[in-house]
């Protein structure tokens, strides 16, 4: 199977049975599926593990795949989902002890929230999961509300509302709304729809 | 409805500028009862905009997405490709599997259908021999029925008894013809009437073994009584046992049979005599005490 072939192409291959192309079609969404992870549990290691959980589940349901939506969506859903699944398990054993970074009174620049990955875990983890889902759904992957309404299968008002609390609490705890005296994003004024 | 000039809750705000960086703003406001233009009234309004800025930042905090190292992503890819791998030769397998199943199924099928027209063909030629045999049974039955006719005309219910003649029409024809041979033990015959069965046949050798040989032949009818003659209670078998025993007569009657004898219920027994004919016994059967004789 050709590696450049499209997505569907390489299901349908891989519903046949085709380990090769089942091959590439994990490789190309292997970095998507394990972001979303890492985002919805904000732990390295629990990410890893339901990354692999949904890529087994890929590789098991590919002959489900209907072509309905887009594989991607499919492919993302399936990881939420795990992803999800994964922070219930994660909800029943003890937690560890984390220090939760304190509110930065001045905001804290994109860059610096960037650099430090630690500090962007720390703070996903005040919202909930769903929340997390939600915000991962639309902002690292870019799906619109309609999409995330299917993967999660939840209305869009419920969509629109999580995503807005999910960022309202990140927000909160960088600093609030000190956008004008801190570094507003070069889009901050135009509304946004971003590729996936 | 609100209005620009009425603030919106904070939520309501987040909310309303959320939508509107991802360019959903006329959804939200239609949801939340706003004119398109009062909601973006409010998102514009100065105080708005730092909170936008905000939120901004906080959706591109999450955007990045985390690397995957290279040996992480081929750890993944091969850990979900082995189960699909193993899934594969398991469906191969079974398939095979079915294949040798189905091949088996059919292989025992033939040999049932062999089995089952071999035993046919041998219970054919089982039935034609067995017609033979049956023809050779039929043609050897004549006896068998002959002697059963001679069973049912030996039938050991005599009815009444009372007097000689009736005793010696009912019970001559239950017996063989007889000729005069020797027999193992000497008759000595009772006296007639002795309700003590002291008259009874004095040799009493081999008492024990005649009495067995009574009872096998008469067979186990009846109730048995004491060993001693002229006790109540006994059966025929039991009866014919004591005159064995006690009567000095052959160890096996020729017949044995019940009746009544002036209305008292009776048992006979015949015994073959060394010189010819029969002795015929009649016990009362309330005590096997010999209430008659006779020699036919």
């Amino acid at each position: 199977m050709d590696r450049h072939a499209g997505d569907d192409e390489l299901a349908a291959a891989a519903a046949r049975g085709d380990l090769g192309a089942l091959d590439t079609l994990l490789r190309r969404h292997a970095s998507m599926i394990h972001a979303v992870c890492r985002r919805v549990l904000t732990n390295a290691d629990d990410a890893l593990d339901a990354a692999q959980n949904a890529m087994i589940a890929v590789a098991r349901h590919i002959h489900t795949f209907d072509r309905r939506a887009r594989f991607s969506t499919w492919c993302y859903r399936i990881a939420t989902n795990a992803a999800l699944d994964e922070a219930r398990r994660r909800a029943r054993r003890p937690a560890p002890v984390e220090t939760l970074p304190e509110p930065r009174p001045g905001g804290v620049r994109v860059d610096d929230a960037v650099a430090d990955r630690i500090d962007i875990d720390a703070a996903l983890a005040l919202l909930s999961p769903d929340q997390r889902a939600a915000v991962a759904l639309r902002d690292l992957l870019g799906l619109d509300y309609a999409e995330i309404a299917a993967v999660l299968e939840i209305p869009p008002g419920t969509v629109r509302s999580r995503i807005a609390r999910g960022r309202a609490a990140l927000a909160d705890l960088m600093g609030g709304d000190a956008g004008p005296e801190g570094n507003p994003a070069p889009d901050a004024e135009h509304p946004t729809s971003r590729a996936p | 409805m609100n209005g620009p000039s009425t603030p919106l809750p904070p939520g309501t705000l987040d909310e309303l500028l959320s939508a509107d960086i991802d360019g959903e703003l006329e959804r939200a406001a239609a949801d939340h009862g706003l004119p398109l233009d009062a909601a973006r009234a409010a998102i514009g309004a100065p105080e708005a905009t730092a909170r936008r800025a905000a939120l901004v930042r906080a959706r591109d905090l999450v955007a990045p997405a985390v690397p995957l190292e290279p040996a992480d992503a081929d750890r993944l890819v091969a850990g979900a490709l082995e189960p699909a791998r193993r899934e594969n030769e398991l469906a191969a397998a079974r398939r095979k599997r079915t294949r040798v199943d189905a091949a088996r199924r059919v292989a025992i099928a033939a040999a049932s259908i062999v089995v089952v027209f071999g035993g046919i063909a041998v219970l054919a030629r089982g039935t034609s021999s067995s017609s033979k045999s049956s023809g050779a049974k039929a043609s050897s039955a004549s006896p068998t029925t002959n002697e059963s006719a001679a069973s049912r005309a030996l039938s050991p219910a005599l009815g009444d008894v009372s007097t000689r003649d009736a005793l010696r029409n009912k019970v001559l024809p239950r017996l063989p013809p007889t000729e005069s041979r020797p027999h193992p033990s000497a008759v000595s015959a009772p006296k007639a009437g002795d309700s003590t069965g002291q008259g009874l046949a004095s040799d009493a050798a081999g008492g024990a073994e005649q009495r067995a040989i009574a009872l096998m032949l008469v067979g186990p009818k009846g109730q048995r009584g004491p060993a001693v003659p002229g006790s109540a209670g006994s059966g025929r078998a039991e009866c014919v046992a004591r005159l064995v025993e006690h009567g000095g007569v052959p160890p096996a009657p020729a017949f044995s049979g019940t009746g009544t004898s002036d209305g008292r219920s009776v048992y006979v027994a015949a015994f073959p005599r060394r010189a010819g004919g029969y002795d015929v016994y009649v016990l009362r059967a309330a005590d096997c005490s010999v209430l008659r004789r006779a020699v036919f």
